[in-house]
């Protein structure tokens, strides 16, 4: 079977379907991957690894007398192995209470799928050449950049190329195909005070061709640059300061005012935002919109893991709650209409300027470039994150700082919000601008 | 997707993954034949070709599928067979009403030669297949000027059990551990009438696997895993609070005893509801006194990843020039074990089939040793330190912790929480990262107390806490007596591959670290 093979696979997936109906499951959706990846990484002049992989998984969610429950497996090509795996997996089923929330999705939320070629598969023969020479520029950007302080550069690139294909017994079937290139670098140098600091920057397109020579170089002198201005960092007093979050960062600190807009965290009483539509939550000048169809980016579908349709749609609108993510299951149990289970991609309303130009407006602050582990609690919003980055003053990055902490609630974190860049991140699904929040205490000494 | 995240990214997590504030880990189960004849690693009968049987193949299939790895040369290669099987269910309103099982096989071959790996796998076991992957982990060596050359005659190794099961997971029917689940749930409904919901996610897994490498050592290995996580949420007075405990261990269906099911409930209920009086952490830097057991979280990011071996090799750890010096005051001793019976974290073997070990990486407060894989023992000139360990034949192996936990020291506990004059005491954790170079570690506390005067007053929640390996472990003033393992269901990720280990701890009092609060008063 070749990899993209949209034929043979829907075969396989009706087939899963069909023998799970023939064993007495009422209802079953079946999703198939199959994906290509290959990957180099240089250190140190050297190949360090070399590695490449071809894999394919089933899982069918299955729906017998009642009861629910989804079985996976990378046998696919087997039909007599795959046929006992079914059926195994439809008694298993059997075994487990009874659930009359749990169905397949209403097909009325299959209906509307958009048309669009989304731009997420470049056809391409990617060559193991192709990827060393990629990992070599930014390698050597790398190491020129880090000059005389280098303890070691690690560079890397891989292609992939993938497909997902869904079949359900309601009338689900579609697939989709995807591609990306990838080019990264991680440099760590020697600090006089011991320690051994390392940044690193990447940069990724849907095909090869997307990532020019230049473009590799670029991450390699970035990820050395970034990593030579941390020289120095260290703990600073205890401070409350504006906060300035770069881009690629604030994803983390998303994800903390996300998890509480899940069906399952709303429905177990693990939400803060429980029955918050339309409450005042951010900054009024603030949307953030999920949506499933940007050419090209990151998090973009045309349907989600249930086969429901994607639309764009506002989670914060004008500062206040708009939208949760719901799945057909908890949206049921919770008496809603479904939205989609998953994010997509994230957008910020429009902001102004670049980072530089926020710095150099908010004058005295703390520019926040990594956070360091912490966690947020999604019943009460609380969030603690270790950072470092810089202390800013008069506009500029006046020294680096390590091993301090903020903290607050989501509940109240986003209506501190005063403003963001219009450099919105393009290598993630979280396109996240540079967000600048009012004082707030940066712990340390 | 790849990304440098793979390269800088090493985080802890709590079973269960609260970090993401969802309740289930990738989990996953299915059904599949247990091979016969390698379940029982010390049988003595376990001959080549039945070990070679577990998979369908046969020696002179495996002969070819090296030939085929080395024949552009290379130092050596192994071949990863690897089955798993992983039943996971769940409790949610009441019922145990869902479920997910994943049936997996595979190989895994890897080619080596100095420090360069080609690694690659497939899913299917037979000829072609095989020889595909083999052939594309073959291209790191081309171009070296080194021959082909044939593997050496084959030679089945033996080691010890450290995992003894007695109820082994294919035997247990799905309703006995439904059973347990509801178990779980009425007992955490009994202690607390304040209890909203209860979730109860339990897994069970067998992994078996057979090393095969080109100096013609073989090994077979089953491995059983079982964690068990239960969540809740509590309302009070209009505040509503939630909370986890786990339990875990490389065990069979006997792990779970009425004693474990009891201790599970009363922590879930009783950290939840301790929550209700608690307040936001303090800011600045404080002494900490970390409890006994999963506090042993502190060792995993400040000391244990600065330890693993390849960050050494590529001197990108804090701790590359400093073994044979003193990074510690002389009462902490700092192991990583892998073969105490049962814990989550122990191994009969690598995924190198080199044997398990405790090894020591901090004696009376000297660095002792790194943690070593095959690539690194051969780049230092010193023995493997059993810690080569991977995902699955999908991942080539790397440097690992198994369990990591600082022994026993002179100090009654009591005594450490009454030298505090103003600090806190951590005792509940769900997740840690470290940054490797700088050194700089968190871990995040879900319960603490604040210590007033030498005593514990005020229960505090939800606060990081932040600080740098060899400073914390040289501010290490206290050691207690009261040595603790802790049995939570901790996944260590690092490179993109998560893998089981496991904690403990003494009593241990930090003079200072920084305690990153909100700095407000009194939280909500």
């Amino acid at each position: 079977m070749k990899l993209l093979d949209e034929k043979a696979l829907g075969a396989v997936a009706e087939l899963a379907c069909a023998r799970a109906k023939k064993k007495g499951a009422s209802a079953a959706a079946a999703r198939i991957g199959a994906t290509k990846k290959d990957r180099i990484v240089l250190r140190d002049g050297k190949k360090e690894e070399v590695k490449s992989s071809i894999a394919r998984s089933l899982t069918i969610k299955l729906y017998v007398d009642g009861r629910y429950a989804s079985h996976s497996t990378s046998v696919l090509d087997d039909k007599k192995a795959l046929e006992r795996f079914i059926d195994d997996a439809v008694e298993m089923t059997r075994l487990l209470a009874a659930d009359a929330k749990r169905q397949l999705p209403d097909p009325k939320h299959y209906a509307g799928r958009s048309k669009k070629d989304l731009g997420l598969y470049v056809a391409e023969q990617t060559t193991f050449a192709g990827r060393v020479a990629r990992a070599k520029a930014a390698h050597d950007a790398a190491r020129t950049a880090a000059g005389d302080k280098l303890l070691s550069v690690g560079a890397g690139a891989s292609d992939y190329v993938g497909l997902t294909l869904m079949r359900t017994t309601n009338g689900f079937a579609d697939s989709e195909r995807s591609s990306s290139a990838w080019v990264w670098a991680s440099v760590s140098i020697k600090d006089p005070s011991g320690r051994r600091p390392s940044d690193w920057d990447q940069a990724g397109a849907r095909g090869s061709a997307g990532l020019s020579a230049d473009a590799a170089a670029a991450v390699g002198k970035r990820a050395a640059e970034r990593t030579l201005a941390t020289l120095g960092a260290d703990k600073a007093k205890t401070m409350t300061l504006p906060v300035i979050v770069e881009n690629r960062a604030v994803g983390r600190l998303l994800y903390g005012l996300f998890a509480p807009l899940s069906g399952w965290a709303l429905d177990q009483k693990r939400s803060c935002f429980e029955d918050a539509i339309g409450k005042v939550i951010a900054s009024s000048k603030l949307d953030l919109i999920d949506d499933p169809l940007l050419e090209g980016a990151w998090g973009s579908r045309r349907f989600d893991g249930e086969g429901l349709t994607a639309r764009r749609r506002h989670i914060v609108k004008g500062g206040k709650l708009a939208g949760y993510y719901l799945d057909s299951y908890y949206a049921r149990k919770l008496g809603k209409e479904p939205t989609g289970g998953g994010r997509s991609n994230i957008v910020f309303s429009p902001g102004e300027g670049t980072l530089d130009a926020l710095l150099k407006a908010a004058g005295k602050a703390v520019l926040v470039t990594n956070f360091l582990g912490g966690n947020s609690n999604s019943t009460t919003g609380d969030f603690s994150h270790g950072i470092s980055g810089f202390v800013i003053e008069g506009g500029k990055r006046a020294r680096p700082i390590a091993s301090m902490n903020i903290a607050g609630n989501h509940g109240e974190l986003w209506k501190t919000l005063t403003g963001w860049g219009a450099d919105a991140y393009a290598y993630s699904s979280v396109r996240a601008p540079s967000l600048v929040f009012a004082p707030m205490v940066v712990s340390g000494k | 997707m790849a990304s440098s995240k793979d390269l800088t990214r090493r985080e802890l997590l709590a079973a269960g993954a609260a970090a993401s504030g969802a309740l289930l880990l990738p989990v996953m189960s299915g059904c599949s034949k247990p091979a016969t004849g390698v379940n029982d690693p010390r049988a003595a009968a376990l001959t080549v070709s039945k070990a070679f049987e577990a998979f369908g193949v046969s020696e002179a299939r495996v002969r070819k599928v090296m030939a085929r790895a080395l024949q552009h040369g290379g130092d050596f290669c192994d071949l990863y067979f690897h089955r798993r099987r992983i039943n996971w269910i769940g409790l949610e309103d009441h019922a145990v009403n869902r479920a997910s099982t994943r049936a997996d096989i595979g190989l895994g071959v890897r080619v080596v030669r100095g420090v360069e790996t080609g690694y690659a796998y497939t899913e299917s076991l037979d000829e072609a297949s095989m020889l595909a992957a083999a052939g594309v982990a073959a291209t790191v060596a081309q171009g070296g000027g080194s021959t082909a050359r044939a593997p050496n005659a084959f030679r089945v190794g033996k080691h010890p059990s450290y995992y003894p099961v007695k109820v082994p997971w294919p035997g247990v029917s799905t309703k006995d551990k439904a059973a347990l689940l509801s178990k779980l749930e009425k007992l955490v409904l009994e202690r607390d009438k304040r209890i909203r919901k209860v979730n109860v996610s339990y897994r069970d897994e067998d992994h078996q696997i057979l090393i095969i490498d080109s100096t013609g050592r073989v090994f077979a290995d089953s491995q059983p895993m079982t964690v068990t996580y239960v969540s809740c949420s509590a309302e009070h007075k209009g505040k509503r609070e939630s909370n986890y405990s786990a339990l875990a261990g490389r065990s069979g269906f006997e792990f779970y005893t009425e004693a474990r099911l009891q201790k599970a409930a009363r922590e879930v209920v009783d950290r939840t509801t301790v929550l209700f009086d608690a307040v936001g952490g303090p800011v600045g830097e404080l002494p900490l006194v970390l409890g006994p057991g999963s506090s042993g979280i502190l060792l995993h990011e400040a000391i244990g990843h600065g330890m693993e071996a390849d960050f050494a090799r590529k001197r990108t750890t804090i701790y590359s020039d400093k073994v044979g010096k003193r990074i510690a005051p002389k009462d902490v001793t700092i192991v990583d074990d892998g073969v105490r019976e049962g814990l989550r974290g122990s191994i009969n073997l690598d995924d190198e089939g080199n044997p398990s070990k405790r090894t020591v990486l901090v004696e009376n407060g000297v660095l002792r040793t790194f943690l070593h894989d095959r690539i690194s023992a051969k780049h230092f000139g010193v023995e493997p330190t059993g810690s080569g360990r991977r995902q699955s034949f999908r991942h080539m192996p790397i440097p690992r912790m198994r369990n990591t936990y600082m022994l026993a020291g002179p100090h009654p506990r009591e005594a450490i929480i009454k030298s505090v004059k103003r600090g806190i005491y951590a005792e509940h954790f769900t997740n840690g990262q470290v940054n490797i170079g700088p050194g700089d570690f968190s871990f995040y506390v879900k319960n603490g107390m604040l210590i007033e005067d030498g005593k514990l007053t005020q229960p505090i929640k939800d606060v990081n806490i932040i600080g740098n390996g060899p400073k914390v472990l040289e501010a290490v003033a206290m050691v207690g007596n009261d040595f603790k393992l802790d049995e939570g269901g901790w996944t260590c990720g690092k490179r993109g591959q998560r893998v089981p280990v496991g904690l403990g701890m003494p009593t241990v009092k930090i003079n200072a670290i920084t305690v990153g609060g909100a700095g407000k008063k009194k939280a909500g």
